[in-house]
């Protein structure tokens, strides 16, 4: 039975050992970097014909014999024999494969929200200034502000995601809303914060909701753009405030007198009318 | 001798706003996969992925569904500052 080159296919000859895989070196070295090729995530199948043709690890009887020509050439004249020998210099693997190029593909929402970050609206110097002056009056309330923000926006989007959300809920998030947009807070940063108008829009549309829904629960989708906006404001907020439970947060920072003194007078009145 | 093919399998938890663009990939790249678990609630699945070791580019694969779950976890749940927590994938292929 005769036995074949593992590379080219070409039969050995009889001269040749009998464990011998390949006919020659460049055999060798070819399946060599084929099969490294393959580990590496490209088949020998990306080998074009023509390609394996002008391989130069194939090395023809005709280059053996120019080269041989060059060599000898260029022992007498340097110059002739650099440019023989560039004719015939041995190619790099990477130059005579052609790989097929995977063509990355692009999210239509993470594209969108990557432009709303860098390029529409950037708040990153206005909270830099206040992480780097924490002591100013103005950094105090924009934290404060921020941490009630980024858990309104927070819960926005969780609800937006769900099948049905119960009214009453809606309730909650347009009262904090309400509470934070007429916080005294707020109204001494309202003129410079970022988001001022993102959280008077929110009150809004939220104020709306809660209104006219009758229903016990629905859906709260939200739109494309808003969601966007709403993303990548709450990517910002992350920077300067840490993450709050709604039920964790006072909305409001109005002082009341405190229920049980108030609860002490009545008992205290209507014990003497009593008497 | 052995002809079974090799796999090697990955599952990834993927949101809903960028569910079409992963499938896209395996559907374009016709990787097997199985669908493990739905999240109504979070909006989420839990996508089984069996990436052939012999296919070609099956790296470049991985790395473009591993790029855009990075980026969307990295908008959606972390801060500009959080950006040294990821990886430097510059996104390039690899062969």
């Amino acid at each position: 039975m005769e036995k074949k080159c593992a590379y080219c296919d070409k039969v050995l000859g009889d001269y040749l050992r009998t464990t011998k895989k390949y006919c020659n070196d460049s055999c060798k070295q070819m399946a060599y970097y084929a099969r490294q090729n393959e580990t590496m995530g490209i088949t020998s199948t990306s080998f074009t014909e023509e390609e394996d043709a002008s391989s130069s690890f194939a090395v023809s009887s005709e280059a053996m014999e120019n080269e041989a020509d060059s060599i000898s050439s260029s022992s007498f004249e340097l110059d002739v024999g650099d440019k023989d020998e560039e004719k015939n210099v041995v190619a790099p693997i990477s130059d005579t494969i052609k790989r097929p190029k995977y063509e990355y593909h692009s999210s239509a929402f993470i594209d969108a929200l990557t432009n709303a970050i860098q390029v529409q609206f950037n708040p990153s110097d206005y909270f830099d200034y206040c992480l780097k002056n924490p002591r100013l009056e103005v950094s105090k309330h924009c934290f404060w502000v921020s941490v009630r923000l980024r858990c309104l926006i927070e819960n926005i989007i969780r609800l937006s995601r769900y099948r049905t959300v119960p009214v009453s809920i809606f309730k909650q998030l347009a009262q904090a809303t309400n509470q934070l947009c007429s916080s005294n807070t707020f109204l001494l940063v309202c003129n410079s914060y970022p988001y001022a108008d993102l959280l008077i829009h929110l009150r809004t549309s939220l104020d709306e909701l809660a209104k006219t829904q009758l229903t016990v629960s629905m859906r709260y989708p939200l739109e494309f753009g808003k969601k966007i906006e709403l993303m990548a404001a709450r990517h910002y907020i992350g920077d300067i405030a840490p993450r709050l439970l709604f039920s964790q947060l006072v909305f409001s920072d109005i002082v009341e007198p405190p229920k049980e003194k108030k609860k002490k007078k009545k008992d205290k009145d209507q014990a003497e009318e009593s008497d | 001798m052995n002809t079974e093919r090799k796999y090697l399998e990955k599952s990834y938890t993927i949101s809903t706003d960028i569910l079409f663009d992963i499938l896209k990939i395996v559907l374009k790249n016709e990787l097997p996969n199985n669908i493990e678990s739905v999240n109504v609630r979070e909006s989420t699945l839990l996508l089984k992925i069996k990436f052939p070791s012999d296919q070609p580019s099956i790296k470049s694969i991985k790395n473009d569904i591993e790029i855009l779950l990075e980026d969307y976890d990295f908008f959606a749940n972390h801060s500009p500052k959080d950006i040294h927590k990821f990886s430097t994938n510059t996104g390039e292929a690899e062969y």
